[in-house]
C-alpha cells in the first residue's frame, strides 16, 4: 500500500483527536487528560496483542520513544492557560 | 527606570518541550520502525506512556478528574492517537522520517475544520491562506 494511505489514516485520526481532546480539556483538568488519553491507548493493548507478540524485540529503545512521546503531557496544560487550541496543535 | 526583562509566556515553554519531545519520539519510530511492526511499536509505544502517566497520577496526589463526558474524551482521544499511529508507523515502515513526519504534522489542518464546523471556532482570512497552503505542501511532499 503506498505510504500515503497510511499517512492519510494518520491525519484523519489525529485531526478528530484534536476536537476530542479540546472538548475533554474543556471539563478536566490537564494532567487527568493525560491519564484517560493513556486509558485509551490500553484499550487498545490486547487489540494489537491479536496481531502480533514481543518476542526478539530490544525494547529499551522502543519503550525509551514512547517515554519522549508521553513527555509532553503539558502539552495539554498550556491548551488551557490562554493559548488557542489550533495554534497548539498546530506547532507539532 | 525600568527593569522588567522580557520573558516567554509559560504556554510557549510546554509548546517548545512538546516539540523537542514530539521530535524525539519521531527520529526514534523510524529507527524503531526498522525492526519492529506497527503494532509491537504502538504496544512498547503505550509501555512508555504508562510511567509518565503514573508520574503524573501521583502528582496529583491520586485525585483524577471523573468528570464522566471529559474521562470520554480522553479514552477517545487515546483510541483514536493509537490507531493514528498504526498509520505513521506504517508510513514510516516504507517511507522516510523526513517526508512522513511533515505530511502527517499537517494534522492540526483537520482539526481546524472539525473545530470550525463542530465548535464554531472562527478562521480570519490569513488563518485560511495558511490552510490552503499547507494543503499545497502536502501535494509537492507527496510527489
Amino acid at each position: 500500500m503506498h505510504w500515503m494511505v497510511y499517512a492519510c489514516f494518520a491525519i484523519v485520526l489525529w485531526g478528530v483527536c484534536g476536537v476530542f481532546m479540546k472538548l475533554g480539556t474543556n471539563r478536566i483538568s490537564a494532567r487527568s487528560m493525560v491519564i484517560w488519553v493513556t486509558v485509551g491507548f490500553l484499550f487498545l493493548v490486547p487489540l494489537m496483542w491479536k496481531f502480533t507478540s514481543l518476542s526478539g524485540l530490544g525494547c529499551g529503545r522502543l519503550v525509551l520513544e514512547g517515554f519522549s512521546a508521553g513527555l509532553p503531557g503539558t502539552h495539554f496544560r498550556k491548551q488551557r492557560s490562554g493559548a488557542s487550541h489550533c495554534a497548539c496543535r498546530a506547532r507539532r | 527606570m525600568p527593569t522588567d526583562r522580557w520573558r516567554p509566556p509559560t504556554w510557549a515553554l510546554y509548546a517548545e518541550l512538546c516539540i523537542i519531545c514530539w521530535g524525539l519520539w519521531a527520529f526514534l519510530a523510524k529507527i524503531g520502525s526498522e525492526s519492529a511492526t506497527a503494532f509491537q511499536l504502538q504496544i512498547l509505544f503505550t509501555l512508555g506512556m504508562l510511567p509518565v502517566a503514573l508520574c503524573m497520577l501521583a502528582g496529583m496526589r491520586w485525585k483524577l478528574d471523573r468528570d464522566f463526558k471529559g474521562a470520554s474524551y480522553g479514552i477517545l482521544s487515546g483510541v483514536t492517537t493509537g490507531l493514528g499511529m498504526l498509520g505513521y508507523y506504517g508510513a514510516l515502515h516504507v517511507q522516510s522520517a523526513s517526508v512522513v513526519s511533515p505530511v502527517t504534522g499537517l494534522f492540526p489542518l483537520l482539526t481546524v475544520v472539525l473545530a470550525f464546523i463542530l465548535l464554531r471556532e472562527r478562521l480570519n482570512r490569513v488563518q485560511r491562506c495558511g490552510i490552503a497552503l499547507a494543503l499545497i505542501a502536502i501535494v509537492i511532499l507527496s510527489i
